[in-house]
């Protein structure tokens, strides 16, 4: 879902770098100075997660990560996602740096949506936490497909198609994104509950 | 202490989904890259090894003023193969190749005037060939007449199949290894490790910064 140098037009670019700027500088204040461990991890774990391919025919798709970061870092996951993206487009120019700032927001944003609505759920426990979670990385990379099509759109590519190629090629990784979610959920409730907002169990 | 060992966990996690990553690391970005085979040209594109861009579009422009000069799709293999226009020979500043995958995907691949300008400048003759108020003999010494043969023109017209076979010989041998020198770097261990470096880094300094104020 990185989208490429060139693609977008002026304004949606500069759309992107000022709605990702404000956000950066909201989920920097956010970042508890006790947890920017917590925040690099993640941050090192989207970074990594994004070379990791899901074969699916004549398309490319890769792992994204972003419900996970935004369950647990909520607005501070800005910060971590526009590191994580910066360092893809130097190292590996995955996207670009023009782009950055619309690729974070398509990333970030519904992250943090997903962190907003879905983080309460997970403590109720059991079922429902485990459905939230699976929620939240299955939701994320839904919303994260949309807005990508949707900052194609306002280019002046059209919206359905490229908005149908999108959510259709990244099934899979939605369903894997939810389950890997899962499960990160349940061993972070168990070996580090306060960064869920869970109580310490024993 | 409790508070180690959940980060060290994490650390060790982290670091195993860095090992397996490394040989399913498999670039996301579409990567194009073109040469010239003699007068014809190559471009493969793919999203790396073994997935190629099957079907997409692809352009080839004036870099001087980004007009288009021809436009055409990659195969099954996310190979086109293309003659140069002719137009091309009056693109002194060199041509673009532009790919675009759809989704997003778009990749641009430049080609120097170099490769490309002395192959509309006809064959040379070599430079012994001094003599003769035409450089050009296309007619040939066993034309017309057919009576005593040019010993010169026939020495012009052997070098001049000579050059032509051996330079195409020669495109042909370098093809391949054009393409190896071309190819992008997928992404490897230096990258994983430089990025993850820097994300620690970074918070470092921000952790320090945020201890200062306090």
């Amino acid at each position: 879902m990185h989208i490429a140098e060139g693609v977008l037009n002026a304004p949606t670019l500069l759309a992107g770098w000022g709605l990702t700027l404000a956000a950066t500088l909201v989920g920097l204040r956010r970042i508890d100075p006790r947890h920017v461990m917590t925040v690099a991890m993640l941050a090192a774990a989207f970074f990594v997660a994004s070379l990791i391919h899901v074969p699916l025919g004549p398309a490319s798709v890769h792992l994204v990560l972003n419900g996970l970061l935004g369950l647990v870092l909520g607005w501070a996951c800005f910060p971590a996602l526009f590191c994580g993206l910066l360092l893809q487009a130097l190292f590996f120019q995955y996207g670009g740096l023009s782009v950055l700032g619309v690729n974070t927001f398509t990333m970030a944003f519904p992250a943090v949506l997903c962190g907003l609505a879905l983080r309460p759920l997970l403590l109720r426990g059991g079922t429902v936490r485990a459905g939230a979670a699976f929620a939240a990385g299955f939701l994320a990379v839904l919303f994260s497909g949309l807005f990508t099509a949707l900052a194609l759109a306002v280019t002046g590519e059209g919206f359905l198609t490229p908005a149908k190629l999108i959510l259709a090629g990244h099934v899979p990784v939605m369903v894997l994104e939810g389950l890997i979610t899962l499960f990160a959920v349940g061993f972070l409730a168990k070996v580090q509950p306060e960064i869920l907002g869970l109580r310490p169990t024993a | 202490m409790r508070i180690a060992r959940p980060a060290l966990l994490s650390a060790l996690w982290l670091l195993l989904v860095c090992f397996l990553a490394t040989p399913l690391a498999l670039a996301h970005k579409v990567q194009l890259f073109a040469y010239l085979e003699g007068a014809e040209l190559v471009s493969e594109s793919g999203f790396g090894k073994g997935r190629p861009c099957k079907e997409c579009g692809l352009q080839l422009l004036n870099r001087a003023d980004g007009s288009l000069l021809l436009q055409g799709q990659s195969d099954a293999q996310g190979v086109w193969r293309t003659a140069l226009p002719p137009e091309a020979a009056q693109c002194g500043e060199g041509l673009l190749l532009v790919l675009d995958a759809g989704e997003g995907h778009r990749a641009e691949w430049k080609i120097a005037p170099e490769e490309y300008l002395h192959l509309f400048s006809g064959p040379a003759v070599p430079a012994a060939q001094a003599s003769g108020p035409t450089a050009d003999a296309p007619a040939g010494p066993l034309a017309a007449t057919g009576t005593a043969v040019d010993p010169a023109a026939l020495e012009a017209m052997v070098a001049r199949t000579v050059s032509a076979a051996v330079s195409e010989a020669v495109a042909r041998e370098l093809a391949p290894v054009k393409k190896l020198l071309l190819q992008p770097e997928e992404p490897d261990w230096r990258g994983i490790l430089g990025g993850l470096g820097y994300i620690f880094g970074l918070a470092g300094i921000y952790a320090y910064a945020r201890s200062r104020k306090a």
